[in-house]
């Protein structure tokens, strides 16, 4: 496969937000026997969860089970794209939760305009999980609390100075003018671990060459010791890949590249150095634990607020990192996957 | 093959209190059924400086010809529990809550227990602090009841599935302090930038143990006596009794 058609593949897995992972629709028993509904018990309440059948998702679903399964009743409803708002309308009549757990961005997006259209009726708290930078859009959903899917500056590079010798004090990201509000907060954040983020901004839609030249004045000019890849689509076109992030490394000084989806890390492309994602079993637990919460208020959302997702895991191009980098004794041990 | 019941563990001292704290309310797992797997196969349930995946390859180095898997989520111990592990490598608290009686204890310093503390910003000591992060041992109700009383006082205990995870609740201050044994802490210190202080618990916990849960995990009983010192020290551990 020509490299643009691999990095036109891994895009399309990242523009789904949840890459490498949707299921065929081979196995619809399978998954039948997943979605089933437990036997709901009289008193006990029941959650509802609204998600994309993905492996992702499920993992995400395996970790909510897990966290409150054994006190509350957790129904699934498995949506596509095209959920709509009178569908889930239909089902909350006929399910009755307390809580609504919200995956994946077209869901949120048809929740919110479920609200839109009845303004005077009083929905139930929403948890929203795996939607694209979250804390940018959740004011947007009444009543709403949840946690982010990006993985924070702040716990990325803490997390790479345990794995290289090199030091990781100055941290350099490109972005587009409407994350700009995320670049200030995460660098304010940063702040608390000793990590200066230097962000460049480039137009809305920028070319090769805009990119290039912000890469190369966060490398030259202003010394970054690492360069954080936002997961966002209009940086990360096959071709902005090809001809501005991937020539970077060929010549001068190399800096570790750190993406935020596996499918960028690969033995077939010098792309990402190192993937940080969130564990999604463990932020299903979380969102299990947010629920519990919600719970002890009487299903109101006292403390509005978005979390960051606590666990992640780390991917590795350990070709490129060993001949890129030098890494600490004790690296891999703490990496979840290698690729090699 | 079938499964060995284990008995309920009798022997039960003051550190076992903690040892046993979190069983309340939690139905033991260990129920006669058909164990599944031929070879000996261990399940790791321990939270340590490592990746689970490093942890399950050091272990399979070290114990050749076992199946060794490392989980971190309690869930995901049930589960492996319940397809017919031959044996448990987990703190004494886990055992217990499962009524599971170790068959090969770890010590250090000729003690089967080791403290732990609190590490956070400032005023950690026992009494000052309202919100303790803790790895999630033993689930929602287990784990609050194993923080309580390893520190003897009620706080509010925000959980997660990893030791490096606590880090990330002082970052975020989502927690006043983080509970974790005390050889961790200069760990902590060394990747973090900030300014943390920490203060002793006053109750220790059961290091790590071995239980059998069929026949054939009593090979690998035999062969964890065995794993280099270098594995060991890696586990908190300094021999088996």
């Amino acid at each position: 496969m020509a490299l643009t058609s691999r990095l036109g593949f891994c895009l399309g897995l990242l523009s789904l937000g949840l890459a490498a992972c949707s299921r065929s629709s081979g196995d619809a028993r399978h998954a039948e026997a997943f979605f089933q509904d437990p036997v709901r018990r009289p008193d006990h309440d029941a959650v509802l969860v609204l998600m994309p059948d993905t492996e992702h998702t499920r993992a995400v679903l395996l970790g909510i089970r897990d966290e409150v399964g054994d006190e509350l009743d957790v129904l699934v409803r498995p949506v596509d794209r095209d959920l709509s708002a009178e569908e889930i309308e239909a089902m909350l009549a006929e399910l009755q939760p307390r809580c609504v757990v919200l995956m994946d961005n077209p869901t949120v997006k048809a929740y919110r305009e479920l609200q839109l259209a009845r303004p005077s009726v009083t929905f139930p708290p929403a948890v929203v999980v795996m939607a694209s930078f979250l804390e940018e859009h959740y004011r947007l959903v009444k009543n709403a609390t949840g946690i982010a899917y990006e993985v924070p500056a702040l716990t990325l590079f803490t997390h790479l100075r345990t794995i290289l010798v090199s030091p990781v004090e100055k941290v350099g990201v490109v972005y587009r003018p409407a994350f700009r509000g995320y670049i200030d907060r995460q660098r304010e954040l940063a702040k608390r671990e000793a990590i200066e983020l230097i962000g460049v901004a480039v137009p809305q839609h920028p070319s090769v060459r805009d990119v290039r030249r912000a890469l190369e004045t966060l490398r030259t000019e202003r010394g970054a010791h690492a360069l954080w890849v936002l997961n966002d689509n209009g940086l990360l076109t096959p071709e902005l890949i090809q001809r501005a992030w991937m020539p970077l490394n060929e010549t001068g000084r190399r800096v570790p590249l750190v993406v935020g989806a596996a499918s960028l890390v690969s033995a077939k492309f010098d792309f990402g150095t190192f993937a940080m994602l969130p564990d999604h079993g463990a932020l299903g637990m979380q969102v299990g634990a947010l629920i519990f919460k919600l719970a002890d208020d009487d299903w109101t959302i006292t403390r509005p607020e978005i979390q960051p997702p606590l666990s992640t895991k780390t991917v590795i191009n350990l070709r490129q990192a060993e001949r890129d980098f030098k890494l600490a004794p004790t690296a891999l041990s703490q990496v979840d996957r290698i690729v090699n | 093959m079938a499964r060995t019941i284990p008995e309920k563990t009798t022997n039960i001292s003051r550190r076992t209190v903690l040892a046993g704290a979190g069983a309340a309310g939690l139905t033991p797992l260990l129920e006669p059924s058909i164990a599944l797997a031929a070879a000996p196969s261990l399940v790791v349930y321990l939270h340590l400086d490592m990746k689970q995946r490093a942890l399950q390859e050091m272990l399979s180095s070290a114990l050749d010809g076992i199946e060794v898997t490392a989980v971190a989520r309690y869930g995901d111990l049930q589960r492996q529990i319940a397809s017919g592990a031959s044996a448990l490598l987990a703190l004494g608290p886990v055992l217990a809550s499962l009524g599971a009686r170790p068959t090969v204890t770890g010590l250090a310093g000729g003690r089967d227990t080791e403290p732990y503390a609190l590490l956070g910003g400032m005023r950690v000591s026992t009494g000052q602090v309202q919100r303790v992060g803790a790895v999630d041992l033993l689930g929602r109700k287990g784990t609050s009841t194993f923080v309580h009383e390893v520190l003897q006082t009620n706080v509010e205990v925000e959980r997660v599935t990893k030791l490096e995870d606590m880090l990330r609740l002082l970052q975020f201050e989502m927690a006043d302090a983080i509970l974790l044994p005390q050889r961790i802490v200069p760990l902590m210190r060394k990747k973090s930038e900030l300014t943390l202080e920490s203060s002793r618990a006053p109750n220790e916990v059961s290091l790590p143990a071995l239980a059998v849960l069929t026949p054939a995990g009593n090979t690998i009983a035999d062969r964890l006596k065995k794993i280099p010192t270098s594995v060991k020290s890696e586990l908190g551990v300094e021999s088996w009794r």
